[in-house]
């Protein structure tokens, strides 16, 4: 006998799967074997196989028609389910939404500070070059260059696409006829730069835009600014510029091009290009001073380490001799482009990056709590499943199969998992502009349409269907249909490792961010709080910037002009006010050092610099601990005088203060030999992440720039419209600008306050999260109980017990939750504390109050919903039995 | 009641002429005598499907023989509501045909 083909009759029999009787291949075989003995074997074979191919279309229109038909039904089922229990869907739902929602914006925020510089073509080849410079006074490491290393790099280096250099001159105002406003970003460059960078012209042509003398560039908005609607091309704007500290001027320059603004992710920010031929030409030629920057793009398939080493020494073949007379290293390095925002911290930068740590941090916050939300996701889909044993025992019954009872449970949770991605959506839109103020950033919705964050999302979304189906998949739908019909599957939290896991996971998680955003708030408190050394408060200071000529010869008149303003308490000069990095400068005393740069005195030694007039101290309440503060009589203070801070007392070496009254010091940069007069205490000039350096302080006029005001607490706002007035009748015509000796001091505190808001509002999300999976799961064993409870009652248990037989377990994980947490959290805290010169204990008391709340709050969540389990009447519960 | 589609009436028709005998391979043959149309196994049994769905038709599996590697027959027999189903068509067809006498369809070509 004929057997047909085994492989085409195995296809029928998965085909047709509704005939277990296999009727359908008798058929198939009574037709092949009269086929095989009428027309041979091998026609019979072709035949049977050809009948298997005309199945094909019908069968597919079958199975997808039965498939929608299914897809429809469960649908409906899922939607049933989600209804008849309410409360659970919305925590299920909320939970991971809100989850989502923050690690999103997170996850926002981390790719925009990534995405910087990125966008110029051939990023990877663009470096910035950066020289380290080893002389007496130290090792220096610059992101500034000089004028000459850009030109001679293009004439020497063939394998540079191109390399430009740009020096900035940030804020200083702009006129056109009665428009005049401060600019904060004007570059003198060239043309090059065009080629390193990518600014797209709106209108001129980048190789000619700034190749005539006195030509500039603006960027789009700066043209709308001034001329509006008219065309800019051609037209002038007059720039403040001053070069030196007796002389200052306005100068004319000739829009030559437009381009587009910059973006907000680059660490190379333009508002206008002028062009360099309106420096000082020495400035251009000069290898000891300038500070330009200089950008180099490597062609394509030059090795950077290679190429570094070629240019390092560059300055020796031009100034060597100099070089070595001055005892001085001179290296250049190149620094990666997109380094510069992120992992840069070179001196003499125009920009402030960001951090990479605080981003590693933020993104591991991001996915914590990702975590939580996910986890409380699957472990509450996970119990919920437990009890739906009898739903799938009466479907067994029915007929329906493993993978279909599988696909149900899994088309579920991706149902919910697409409504709690809908509702994250929202949250993003609402909870961005509220970020976008906390963080000081722009970011938009649109953003999120990024392919690492649409894939990342999708298997984000694969992983959390396939977690929780495992558990229906692999324990609900084995089941034999009689025993999963008796409705009895293990059940008991303290049986499932699993859930005890999940548990204990999300709340070391939430508990991690709370006690890291607790000790944050603490230093930041801490840092805010703690005595200065000076009194900061309702100082005013009002900033000079480029009215040098008038004033060398003013100064006294506008202190006066200020002070006479009804209510301002004092007046006082000085080259900078707390909260600004000040100037340092090399001071030796006298000695043997090195023989340079003058014999007789030691080597030079960094100090911070002040140079302040003589009721500064006063005004500040700086106290004088030996000798005498600068007098307004002593004519000759100028001339002669130092003072000196605690720190640089003990830095030189004397034992008291009334010891160093009298010595001599020597300023190297000016070559200025003085006396010291007094001894002032330390003062906290910078935030408190910087130590106090020793400082020595001048009365030099010719540095003054910033005038303090002490103003009453009362009445600011006229006192303000007041100095407005008396401003512009001093300066008429250029714009002023004040700002709060707070307001400073609080700036060198934003990077922290800002990541301690994030840190408490994630601990925050975090713990609701936490909360919420607790009750659900409280809400869902107290369910399971219910039977137990009623008997227990009926047989005297109080409502103490019962509470306790509902609270127990949940309260038992949350403590060790709280003794895994705290040892971390330990330990990254005491790592981020070393960031800061002056900071507080860790103190044991602080984690161990931080963990109980959470376990108080935990505690609350479980015993509310215990308490209306247990306060029910047995006789309700019992009734239904 | 929905009326018959056309292969549903086909089957019917090939099952009420086949009478005790009626199953897979044979209403096929009957199919293909009356027609010319070979079905796929696919489509006919599935239609037949529907039509017991649609309580049409009844089945039953038969004895087991040796021939057809000893797999049994599915045999089908119409239940009375098909009759009336048929009948239904018909009337239909009449309806629709009465007026359009052979000649003039023959003149179409």
């Amino acid at each position: 006998m004929n057997h047909p083909p085994r492989l085409a009759e195995w296809c029928f029999s998965k085909l047709f799967t509704e005939y277990p009787d296999y009727s359908v291949l008798g058929d198939l075989t009574e037709e092949f074997e009269h086929h095989a003995e009428t027309r041979g074997l091998t026609f019979a074979h072709i035949w049977y196989w050809f009948q298997l191919f005309r199945c094909l279309p019908s069968w597919t229109d079958n199975s997808v028609y039965w498939g929608s038909k299914m897809f429809v039904e469960n649908t409906r089922l899922a939607i049933r389910n989600l209804v008849r229990h309410k409360w659970f869907s919305l925590i299920n739902i909320l939970g991971i939404s809100v989850g989502l929602s923050c690690s999103m914006i997170i996850i926002l925020y981390v790719v925009n500070e990534l995405s910087y510089d990125t966008y110029h073509p051939g990023y990877e080849r663009i470096y910035r070059i950066g020289q380290h410079r080893s002389i007496p006074l130290g090792d220096f490491w610059w992101a500034e260059t000089n004028g000459p290393v850009a030109g001679a790099i293009r004439e020497n280096y063939p394998q540079v696409e191109s390399v430009a250099h740009a020096f900035p001159y940030f804020q200083t105002w702009v006129r056109r006829e009665n428009t005049c406003a401060y600019e904060n970003h004007l570059w003198f460059t060239d043309s090059y730069l065009f080629d390193v960078f990518h600014i797209p012209f709106l209108s001129g042509d980048p190789d000619r835009a700034l190749v005539s003398d006195h030509s500039m560039v603006l960027a789009e908005s700066i043209a709308k600014k001034y001329f509006g609607d008219e065309n800019p091309i051609g037209q002038t704007l007059e720039v403040h510029i001053s070069w030196n500290r007796n002389e200052d001027r306005d100068e004319v320059y000739t829009v030559t091009g437009v381009v587009e603004d910059s973006p907000e992710n680059t660490h190379f920010k333009y508002d206008i290009f002028l062009s360099s031929d309106a420096l000082n030409p020495w400035l251009l030629d000069e290898w000891h001073a300038g500070n330009f920057y200089t950008y180099v793009k490597l062609a394509e398939g030059v090795d950077p380490v290679a190429f570094e080493e070629q240019i390092s020494h560059i300055a020796y073949e031009y100034v060597g001799e100099e070089l070595t007379r001055w005892g001085q290293n001179r290296t250049l390095f190149l620094q990666p482009l997109t380094d510069i925002h992120l992992k840069s911290d070179l001196q003499k930068d125009f920009q402030e990056g960001g951090s990479i740590v605080y981003l590693y941090v933020y993104s591991i916050i991001a996915l914590l709590i990702l975590l939580i939300g996910c986890l409380n996701f699957v472990n509450l889909t996970i119990v919920r499943s437990t009890t739906r044993t009898r739903e799938v025992g009466l479907r067994k019954v029915i007929g329906a199969q493993r993978i279909q009872i599988c696909l149900q449970f899994t088309g579920e949770t991706i149902l919910v998992l697409f409504l709690a991605l809908a509702v994250a959506g929202i949250l993003i839109v609402f909870l961005l502009p509220l970020f976008n103020e906390m963080a000081g950033t722009s970011l938009t919705v649109s953003q999120l349409n990024n392919p690492v964050i649409l894939y990342s999302l999708g298997a984000l979304i694969v992983l959390i269907t396939i977690l929780t189906s495992l558990y229906p998949v692999f324990i609900l739908s084995s089941s034999k249909a009689v025993t999963a019909l008796k409705g009895y599957i293990r059940q008991d939290f303290r049986g499932s490792f699993l859930l005890r896991l999940l548990v204990l996971g999300q709340f070391t998680a939430s508990l991690l961010l709370i006690l890291c955003a607790v000790v944050v708030f603490q230093q930041l408190h801490f840092m805010q709080e703690s005595n200065l050394g000076f009194d900061s408060s309702r100082k005013l200071v009002i900033t000079f910037r480029g009215q040098n000529n008038y004033l060398r010869d003013n100064y006294e008149m506008i202190k006066s002009e200020f002070a006479a303003i009804p209510g301002v308490e004092s007046a006082s000069w000085s080259s900078t006010v707390p909260g600004v990095r000040p100037m340092s400068f090399g001071i030796s005393v006298p000695g043997e050092g090195h023989p340079f740069p003058e014999p007789g005195w030691s080597n030079p030694v960094l100090y911070d610099f002040l140079s302040i007039d003589y009721n500064y101290l006063e005004t500040y309440g700086i106290p004088v601990i030996a000798g005498r503060s600068f007098e307004m009589e002593a004519e000759n203070d100028e001339q002669n005088s130092f003072l000196i801070n605690l720190s640089a007392m003990h830095r030189l070496g004397f034992e008291t203060p009334s010891d160093a009254i009298g010595q001599v010091m020597r300023e190297s940069y000016y070559g200025r030999t003085k006396c010291i007069i007094g001894v002032v205490d330390d003062f906290h000039y910078r935030g408190m992440q910087h130590s106090i350096e020793p400082m020595y302080l001048e009365y030099s006029r010719s540095r003054f720039r910033v005038l303090t005001l002490t103003i009453p607490s009362h009445d600011v706002n006229r006192i303000l419209d007041d100095v407005e007035s008396t401003w512009n009748a001093l300066f008429p015509g250029s714009p002023h600008h004040h700002i709060f000796v707070d307001e400073l001091l609080g700036r060198e505190y934003s990077y922290e306050a800002r990541a301690g808001r994030m840190l408490g509002i994630l601990a925050s999300a975090a713990l609701v999260i936490s909360c919420l999976g607790l009750f659900g799961l409280a809400s869902f064993f107290a369910e399971r109980k219910h039977h137990e409870i009623g008997v227990r009652k009926v047989l005297g248990a109080n409502l103490f017990s019962i509470i306790s037989l509902l609270s127990r377990q949940f309260a038992v994980l949350v403590l060790i939750s709280g003794i895994t947490a705290s040892p971390i959290a330990w330990y990254t805290m005491r790592l981020w504390l070393e960031n800061f010169a002056y900071r507080i204990e860790l103190n044991p008391v602080v984690f161990v109050t931080g963990s109980l709340v959470v376990f108080v709050i935990a505690l609350f969540t479980v015993v509310v919903r215990s308490l209306r389990a247990a306060a029910t009447n047995p006789v309700e519960i019992l009734r239904n039995e | 009641m929905k009326l018959l589609s056309r292969s549903e009436e086909m089957l019917l028709l090939a099952v009420w002429r086949l009478q005790d005998n009626a199953y897979g391979v044979t209403i096929r043959q009957t199919v293909k005598k009356m027609t010319g149309q070979e079905w796929s196994f696919g489509a006919l049994h599935i239609t037949l499907d529907r039509l017991v769905q649609k309580r049409l038709l009844d089945t039953h599996l038969s004895r087991p023989t040796q021939k057809r590697g000893g797999r049994s027959k599915r045999m089908y027999r119409l239940k009375p509501e098909a009759f009336e189903a048929l009948k239904q068509v018909h009337e239909v067809q009449k309806a629709m045909w009465s007026g359009i006498g052979d000649l003039q369809l023959n003149n179409v070509k």
